[in-house]
């Protein structure tokens, strides 16, 4: 059940991250419409994105090195997503300008949902950090 | 909930007295705190053994199929099992914080966030703790959210 709702907040988040680097890229480039497949093919690429997420993000690390190692695996396998995606549904041209573009947006949306996270995460401990202290004052 | 606090009668040593109509789970937590605030552990050092009190343990942590007890600046080897540990400090400050340790929350200092999920728990001797993800919710729980 943990691992089903951790899927659902992944694939929020991470969908936001790519309907926004959508809106932007369609406006940038002057279209003022967009087909109706690309908000199907963006949920799709959130979905297979958020289930490499769950499955190769290291949740419980035991080390530096797994940390790095985890990390490292979980980006390639986002960039080959993306790249698949991207190449599939038309965004980009399979070039190395192409590529590199996908890349640079898996990067940006890595850093939004990192971030996105950490704000998250930073608010729920300090409030559980409130309340242990207001329930243990000696401590 | 009423509490009445009456003087023993000369002789009579402390007593506690619960009336109830239905012994519920808080009344349950109530009694198991009351008895582990009693109980001591048995604990091994190499100074030889010892009568530990709860109240001077920090944490518990199973090493290689060891449990030992961390106080304040000694630690003990502690012959039973994590969960039988888990198990007589149900409802007591005492949580299980990942698949090796129990801690006293009483004895922890500052929480903060830590890799992806989980928080770090900083204890009063300076120690730092890692509570995993899958033991966050259990801690929420304890406070109330």
């Amino acid at each position: 059940m943990t691992k089903f709702r951790d899927l659902i907040q992944w694939f929020v988040t991470i969908t936001t991250g790519i309907v926004f680097l959508c809106a932007l890229t369609t406006t940038l480039s002057g279209e003022e419409t967009i087909p109706t497949a690309m908000l199907w093919q963006a949920m799709l690429a959130g979905g297979l994105c958020s289930l490499a997420t769950v499955l190769l993000f290291p949740s419980e690390p035991k080390s530096r090195r797994h940390v790095v190692v985890g990390i490292s695996l979980h980006f390639l396998s986002l960039c080959a997503i993306m790249l698949y995606c991207g190449t599939r549904f038309g965004w980009i041209d399979w070039t190395l300008s192409g590529a590199a573009y996908m890349i640079g947006c898996v990067v940006l949306v890595y850093a939004f949902t990192t971030g996105v996270s950490y704000l998250i995460e930073s608010a729920q401990a300090r409030l559980m950090d409130r309340l242990l202290k207001e329930k243990y004052p000696g401590s | 909930m009423k509490i009445t606090i009456l003087p023993p009668t000369p002789g009579q040593e402390d007593e506690i007295i619960i009336r109830c109509a239905q012994l519920d789970d808080s009344l349950m937590d109530l009694i198991r705190a009351l008895k582990a605030e009693k109980t001591k552990l048995t604990a091994y050092s190499d100074a030889g053994i010892t009568m530990l009190s709860p109240k001077e343990i920090y944490y518990f942590e199973s090493v290689d199929d060891k449990v030992f007890a961390y106080c304040e600046k000694q630690v003990y080897q502690i012959r039973k099992k994590l969960y039988e540990l888990e198990a007589d400090f149900a409802g007591t400050d005492f949580l299980r914080i990942s698949k090796s340790t129990i801690v006293d929350l009483s004895k922890v200092a500052h929480l903060s966030s830590a890799f992806n999920g989980r928080l770090e728990a900083k204890l009063r001797n300076g120690e730092k703790l890692i509570i995993s993800r899958q033991y966050v919710g259990a801690l929420r729980k304890k406070l109330g959210i």
